[in-house]
């Protein structure tokens, strides 16, 4: 078993900086999400973690022990491609035999464990089919029992649910975590969907641009964004992000959001510390789609917006309104009953909302 | 386009006939013609047929045996020879394009190398082959290379490589490279990912390949023209001096020696049909 540690890792192609002086560890046994848009530089984190890519500087530890010059096939992981990358001139036998003939293990042996990872991955009746007839779905755990077989103490996973339809991309979520419990491997994911990583991983890297921009467990990266791109790629619908002015008022801080209205922080005492920690008067207000208020009535303190789309999205219903030239998004529960049109007052949630830097977008007053 | 969908039809129906009546006459000319007794041959007798009056083995005596009943002029050069030639030569050149050819066009099509190798390799065709053939000769000749079996196959080899080599770079480029990642993850060196993973992946390519570049080296006329003199002259050669001084041009001994011809590469196209067929379907990439 493995831990895997990354030391000021970058890699350069020509003059793009795919990967910028990464720091993370790894601990043994745990599951982690590297999630970030595409072009992040995730997958190229992965491919420099199998050997696939040579780093351009900064070194990769197992356990302690630097890798750097092992080839790919002498590291023990296993790798699950976003294509399947399955052989698709040999059978699914085959395929899952593949890594236990190039060790040379006994045909008896090869036999048995690819009957067990068959069974496991309910593809005992496809042994014999020839992969390249397989459907998309079959495919994949194809690829994921090909690379498990060889029970790698590092499985490395680059998107590969992203191709599955959804119910079945459920499904394998929960296999996987069972696959991993029963393995118990480091397993390291790469995805664009925050939803699986929110549900998959133990801790999960947050990377933009080749950069680290968090990396904590689903509930700290959910709760405690440590800046905007990261508050606002987690969560669907994502957080509500509004560029404000710190601002007194009758000498209680507040933030004034033009025209729209003003924010007094008088009663939020979490937010009020937040605020005092601010170095310039420009900020970025931030609050959760789900826990934002809707009034009507005008008594309340609150912040002006109109209604221009309602949203019904099964179990909740999501309302964008127009909140002076800025589309905010509010989830409320199911069959809410608003028009659009509707001019409202939009009430943050005390206690809940989050303050960032207009410039650096950083979080202030995390702990 | 059309008025309507029968005009259509048949304006598509007569061109497909048109193609396939242009294709198969000489064919079938020329099956014809190698059982025509020497009368036949041509209209001498002032008239032509489509099929021999009187059918006969003659023409396949006489290139084999050197005589036979109605010719009076004795072969002194049979076929057995340049067949036996043909064939070393045309398998040996071919081996030649398609190791290196697809060893090479692996190498650029995965380690970016060879900068401009790959056009370069082109320059032997980008001349008139007649230009580039009298050097040949001539370096051919200094070496002690004309008229020999091994002479002829290694031109055969370096004339055809650009086939092999561009063609197994487009086949090559199609193999998604995560496969090969792959199965390098799993413990594989270099060489048995190429051999065990990536070559029978494009099995179906290089069988391709083989025929195609085996057809050009076949049907070759001009290198072995000017690079054998007698030992190791080749069937399109040996088939030009079926001539006579008195009998004019033998058709029907051309004829029956080109039936013999057709033979390796039809067996070898029918061997390799399934390949030919099934063309390339890599269902690797599920998009």
């Amino acid at each position: 078993m493995a831990s895997i540690r990354l030391s000021s890792l970058s890699k350069r192609f020509g003059q793009v900086t795919a990967v910028d002086r990464l720091e993370l560890l790894i601990p043994d046994k745990e599951f982690v999400a590297l999630l970030g848009p595409s072009g992040c530089g995730k997958t190229t984190t992965m491919n420099m973690i199998a050997g696939i890519e040579r780093p351009t500087e900064g070194r990769i530890l197992f356990d302690d022990r630097d890798i750097q010059n092992l080839p790919p096939s002498r590291r023990d992981v296993g790798f699950v491609f976003q294509n399947y990358a399955i052989f698709t001139h040999m059978t699914v036998y085959e395929n899952l035999a593949f890594g236990l003939r190039v060790r040379k293990l006994p045909r008896t042996e090869i036999d048995r464990r690819v009957r067990e990872m068959a069974s496991l991955m309910r593809l005992d009746n496809r042994l014999d089919w020839l992969s390249a007839k397989l459907s998309v779905n079959e495919l994949q755990k194809v690829a994921i029992g090909r690379s498990a077989i060889t029970e790698p103490a590092i499985f490395l996973l680059d998107e590969p649910l992203s191709n599955l339809d959804a119910a079945f991309r459920a499904f394998m979520r929960t296999e996987l975590k069972h696959l991993q419990h029963q393995f118990q491997q480091t397993m390291v994911y790469v995805t664009h969907d925050q939803i699986e990583a929110m549900s998959l991983a133990d801790r999960i890297a947050v990377m933009n641009l080749g950069v680290l921009q968090q990396y904590g467990s689903p509930a700290e990266v959910y709760n405690q964004p440590r800046n905007t791109f990261v508050a606002n790629f987690m969560g669907s619908p994502s957080m509500n992000l509004l560029p404000c002015s710190a601002v007194e008022n009758n000498g209680v801080p507040a933030l004034s959001f033009g025209e729209v209205g003003m924010l007094s922080l008088a009663q939020d005492d979490a937010l009020l510390r937040r605020f005092r920690t601010a170095q310039a008067p420009s900020l970025v207000f931030g609050a959760r789609p789900e826990d934002m208020e809707i009034t009507t009535s005008d008594n309340d303190a609150g912040l002006a917006a109109t209604v221009t789309f309602v949203e019904p999205i099964g179990p909740r219903t999501v309302v964008h309104l127009d909140m002076g030239g800025k589309t905010i998004k509010i989830a409320k529960e199911k069959r809410f009953p608003i028009g659009i049109g509707s001019r409202v007052n939009v009430v943050p949630p005390r206690g809940k909302c989050h303050l960032f830097d207009a410039e650096s977008g950083a979080a202030l007053g995390l702990e | 386009m059309f008025g309507s969908r029968p005009v259509y039809n048949s304006v598509r129906y007569l061109l497909i006939l048109l193609a396939v009546v242009i294709v198969l006459i000489p064919t079938v000319w020329m099956g014809t013609m190698a059982f025509k007794p020497f009368p036949e041959w041509t209209t001498a007798t002032g008239e032509l047929s489509w099929l021999p009056k009187n059918p006969t083995w003659g023409n396949f005596e006489y290139i084999f045996t050197g005589q036979t009943a109605d010719l009076l002029v004795t072969l002194d050069r049979t076929a057995e020879r340049p067949i036996l030639a043909s064939l070393i030569t045309a398998v040996l050149g071919t081996a030649i394009a398609v190791i290196v050819g697809t060893l090479g066009a692996y190498a650029v099509s995965r380690f970016r190398v060879g900068n401009n190798l790959p056009l370069s390799v082109l320059q032997l065709r980008l001349f008139p082959p007649l230009a580039v053939m009298i050097p040949v000769m001539i370096m051919w000749s200094f070496l002690g290379m004309v008229d020999t079996w091994w002479g002829l196959s290694l031109i055969y080899g370096i004339v055809t490589l650009p086939f092999a080599f561009w063609l197994m770079k487009t086949f090559f480029d199609e193999v998604p490279v995560e496969i090969e990642e792959a199965a390098l993850v799993e413990g594989c060196s270099r060489f048995r990912v190429f051999w065990k993973v990536t070559l029978p992946m494009v099995k179906a390519a290089l069988a391709s390949t083989c025929l195609f570049v085996f057809i050009l080296n076949w049907s070759d006329y001009l290198i072995a023209l000017l690079l054998t003199r007698k030992d190791w002259v080749t069937i399109p050669v040996y088939m030009n001096s079926l001539a006579s001084a008195m009998g004019g041009q033998m058709y029907g001994c051309k004829a029956a020696l080109g039936l013999i011809a057709a033979i390796p590469p039809v067996v070898f196209g029918i061997a390799i049909q399934k390949y030919l067929v099934r063309g390339l379907t890599f269902g690797a990439l599920k998009q």
